[in-house]
């Protein structure tokens, strides 16, 4: 298994980290890899191409959103030159492409774990809280809208602050209608509408990282404690914790929403009755996944495990009371590889060179 | 055919520039992407040849009229100025 | 001995900014399309001048097919009616009349192309808030389907049966809950009880009788639940006004709406991979109606669609001609065409797509597509990732055919010759370019003032 070449997304580990570089960095955890890491990215400044030593060959490839046709012809394009075996997508927003590809890619020979249609359906910002009402999951009050006037309801049905929401990405507390409005206006600017606004709930922070297979079994959980948070509520430092309401919980949910592959529970516990309430799931392996490595329960490599078709048994449970800590920092790299990028769209790596570097 | 009026460059010590189109601009920081005919006319430039000699060179290397080849090269003259490359 | 020189590229140099799309693979705007249908898009222009609108009588059959297909295999009575306003170019009409489709019109100028075409009238559904008592007359005489929009026009409807001493069959537009922007004004609304008035109202003097019903949800429409929805409200409105009045539905009308491959503007994915297929609104459709209808005891009564958008959009493409290229103040990279923002209302709702329709070589840069129309607000499109073109390139505009052509006027320029290209690979003209004669032929300037 470790002779495969696995293909990962989301390099950027900026302000909003993605998690393909700690996708990466879990992998290689487990002891040398013999295969290719391969770093797929949407932009030359995308941090993690430049962290050495854990991407063998870095390519360019187009947006999401310039149709999945450019996705597939680039990948079958980089696949003529460097075999895929595994790809890993760790955006949201790609989630859509990669599952309308993927019969070209699995007769490409690339093997892909994702969910299925209906289950991202449910699980989106938009309807997740019907699933949750159906299946008696607590959740809050949640509106979807599409102008100011939905946020005026909101307002009146919530009270403050509300959390308002991109379908995608981004979710900002306002305390006011005119902050409402200018989160409304900054969101569907960038991610389109409708927006979904939601009431606040109090209380502490938990999510849950987990994978089921291709059959839909649970196979891994690390819950995580958020120890600390940056301005936009991205967990900064986290610790495992095993609490069996939760992980119970979070059974409950894949389980109906028959969820293939990676995944993020993110709760609240709400302070008022001490009840988790389900905040949103996110259709891919959080930027803190490292951790799932230092507790055990290495949730990316046990992903290639099952993707490369080996028969994983559930994991047993991770070990609680390890803490993440994150980390930014400063590399320095040759214009080289800025020039290699913007040209070819693509940087090989000499790793023996790069020791030097 | 007059030549061109440019602010030349000391392109030894001041650009990189790759056989791929990559220009680092050692002054600026500014980077940018020329295709196969822009860099062809950079480096000409770069070696102070003049207007003519350098739409001549084109026309000899590439399937191209000579008004055309002109056109272009003025535009991207006009081009690079404005981006401060020349 | 002579050297093979080497294939030529207009020269550019193009400044890194932040978020400069890194397009590795071919850029699709930069791969030309040459042919539609296999026609050579350059004969086209050469022949009938540019801009150019271009029909593809293929895609149209297909779609129609495509639709047909996907009703009738999940529902016994299915008939599309086209919703004229998306397109009432007569050559369209004329092709989905060849293929069965009934004529939806919402206006007498509609009503009058449906009968010049020669559809019968009871093959032609009669809509719109605006329908004047002449109007009526016409299409009660000519047995046309009727779908009242409101009390005034149910009580010019009973002075015609009156007058013709007959009772009028009439369907009754509703309007629901369904999704966003309410379409409201239209009907009447079904939630707060108005539509039962509205029928009881109608079935008082028994001078009309409700055959059928008819919604329309709104246009692009991508979200298959809100037709789930709208399945589940008909049913159980029909089992109400079953029980209640006793009433037989001979129709139930799902209006139009369906989704096409373009992309709106609010939205980040490109609609080829968020638009729903025929199928899948069939399947959110027609299962629910058939079950909970055949549990009333009753037939399943035909169903009427109106489709617009999803039968013409993509049958029909505008190639355009670049007249100059300008670099902005800015530093962003323009281009002027031939055709302007008169040609293609649309594009306030569509992230068109735009591509180039001969070689203009592989590196491409965020270019703005403007008009011709010497007015600010003519663009086209913003920061299309196109090659670089000279004067004389033409691009093709993708997927035009739903509401352009319709909602097009004559600002400062003609509009543009109309070509088919037939089915078989032939190409007619299907509407000239205007001139100042055609134009000027409606006006008068008062006898004093002529010079
Ligand atoms: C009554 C009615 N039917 C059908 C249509 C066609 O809609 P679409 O082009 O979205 O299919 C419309 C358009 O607004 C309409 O008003």
């Amino acid at each position: 298994m470790k002779n495969l070449n696995v293909a990962i997304t989301g390099l950027h580990a900026a302000d909003s980290p993605a998690p393909g570089v700690p996708v990466a960095r879990s992998i290689l955890h487990e002891g040398k890899w013999e295969g290719k890491i391969i770093g797929l990215g949407y932009d030359s400044f995308d941090t993690g191409i430049y962290d050495k030593g854990l991407f063998d060959e870095i390519y360019l490839i187009p947006y999401p959103s310039e149709g999945e046709f450019n996705v597939l012809a680039r990948i079958r394009q980089i696949h003529q030159k460097t075999k895929i075996d595994v790809l890993i997508p760790t955006l949201d927003a790609e989630l859509n492409s990669f599952m309308r590809i993927r019969p070209e890619l699995e007769e490409m020979g690339i093997k892909v774990l994702l969910p299925n249609d209906s289950s991202l359906k449910m699980r989106s910002k938009a309807v997740l809280s019907n699933f949750c009402e159906k299946y008696d999951i607590p959740f809050p009050r949640t509106k979807v809208i599409f102008d100011y006037a939905g946020i005026s309801q909101a307002i009146e049905d919530f009270g403050f602050p509300i959390v308002v929401k991109g379908s995608f990405y981004d979710a900002y507390i306002a305390y006011s209608y005119n902050e409402a409005v200018i989160y409304f206006n900054k969101i569907s600017s960038v991610w389109g509408l409708p927006i979904v606004v939601q009431e606040m709930i109090k209380g502490e922070e938990y999510d849950v990282c987990c994978l089921s297979d291709f059959h839909g079994k649970v196979i891994g959980k690390v819950p995580m404690r958020k120890l600390r948070l940056t301005p936009k509520g991205k967990a900064w430092a986290g610790v495992t914790i095993l609490d069996k309401e939760l992980l119970e919980l979070s059974d409950k949910i894949l389980e109906r929403i028959h969820w293939n592959g990676p995944c993020e529970l993110e709760f609240l516990k709400n302070e008022k009755n001490g009840k988790y309430y389900l905040i949103e799931i996110n259709p891919r392996f959080p930027a803190w996944i490292y951790l799932s490595a230092g507790a055990g329960t290495n949730l990316p490599y046990t992903a290639v495990r099952i993707i490369s078709g080996e028969h994983v048994e559930p994991l047993a449970p991770c070990k609680s009371g390890v803490i993440f800590v994150r980390h930014a920092t400063d590399m320095i790299c040759p214009l080289d590889y800025l020039e290699s990028l913007t040209t070819k769209g693509e940087l090989i790596f000499n790793k023996s060179e790069e020791k030097e570097l | 055919m007059e030549n061109y009026e440019i602010n030349q460059r000391n392109f030894e010590e001041e650009f990189t520039i790759s056989p791929n189109g990559f220009l680092f601009d050692h002054v600026s920081g500014l980077t940018y992407t020329l295709n196969k005919t822009g860099l062809f006319i950079l480096r000409r430039i770069g070696e102070k040849k003049n207007a003519s000699e350098i739409v001549m060179e084109i026309t000899e290397k590439f399937e191209v009229s000579q008004e055309r080849a002109n056109v272009d090269f003025q535009e991207f003259l006009v081009q690079a100025k404005e981006f401060g490359v020349l | 001995m002579t050297v093979q020189k080497e294939y030529y590229e207009k020269p550019i140099i193009v400044r890194h900014t932040v978020g400069l799309t890194n397009k590795f693979g071919r850029n699709p705007a930069s791969t030309p399309m040459k042919m539609i249908d296999g026609y050579q898009i350059s004969k086209l222009i050469e022949n009938f001048g540019s801009p150019l609108y271009v029909v593809s009588e293929a895609t149209l059959k297909r779609k129609y097919k495509d639709l047909k297909r996907a009703f009738e295999s999940r529902y016994p009575n299915v008939q599309i009616s086209y919703s004229f306003k998306t397109n009432y170019l007569s050559g369209i009409c004329a092709v989905l009349q060849n293929e069965g489709a009934f004529a939806e019109v919402v206006s007498i100028f509609e009503y009058e192309i449906a009968q010049r075409l020669n559809f019968k009238g009871d093959k032609i559904i009669f809509n719109g808030p605006d329908k004047s008592k002449s109007s009526l007359e016409l299409a009660v005489a000519n047995k046309s389907v009727i779908n009242v929009d409101s009390f005034e026009e149910i009580y010019l409807l009973e002075e015609i049966a009156k007058e013709r001493n007959e009772e009028i069959e009439i369907g009754v537009r509703l309007n629901m809950e369904l999704n966003y922007p309410p379409w409201s004004r239209f009907g009447f609304n079904y939630e707060n009880g108005q539509a039962y008035e509205a029928i009881k109202r109608a079935e008082l003097n028994g001078l009309l009788k409700v055959v059928g019903l008819m919604v329309h949800a709104g246009t692009y429409v991508d979200d298959v639940q809100v037709y789930q929805k709208m399945a589940l409200k008909y049913v159980e409105f029909y089992r109400i006004i079953h029980e209640r009045l006793g009433i037989t539905l001979k129709y139930l009308d799902i209006g139009g709406g369906f989704a096409t491959i373009n992309t709106l503007h609010q939205s980040w994915l490109p609609a080829t991979q968020t638009c729903p297929g025929f199928d899948d609104y069939a399947e959110a459709i027609c299962p629910i109606l058939l079950n909970g209808i055949t549990q009333l005891g009753v037939n399943p009564p035909k169903l009427f669609m109106e489709p617009g958008r999803a039968l013409v959009d993509e049958a029909m493409h505008l190639i355009t001609s670049v007249i100059s290229t300008k670099r902005l103040s800015t530093g962003e990279k323009g281009i002027v065409v031939d055709a302007g923002i008169n040609l293609l209302s649309s594009n306030q709702w569509y992230r068109y797509e735009m591509q180039v329709t001969q070689e203009c070589g592989t590196m491409v840069e965020n270019t703005n597509v403007y008009g011709n129309l010497c007015m600010n607000i003519d663009i086209l499109r913003n920061a299309v990732p196109l090659p670089s073109l000279r004067r004389g390139d033409s691009i093709i505009i993708k997927n035009v055919g739903a509401y352009n052509f319709s909602q097009s006027l004559q600002f400062i320029q003609f509009r543009p010759a109309i070509v088919m290209i037939r089915f078989d690979g032939k190409v007619e003209l299907i509407r000239k370019r205007e001139d100042t004669n055609y134009l000027l032929q409606l006006e008068s300037v008062p006898q004093d003032l002529k010079k």
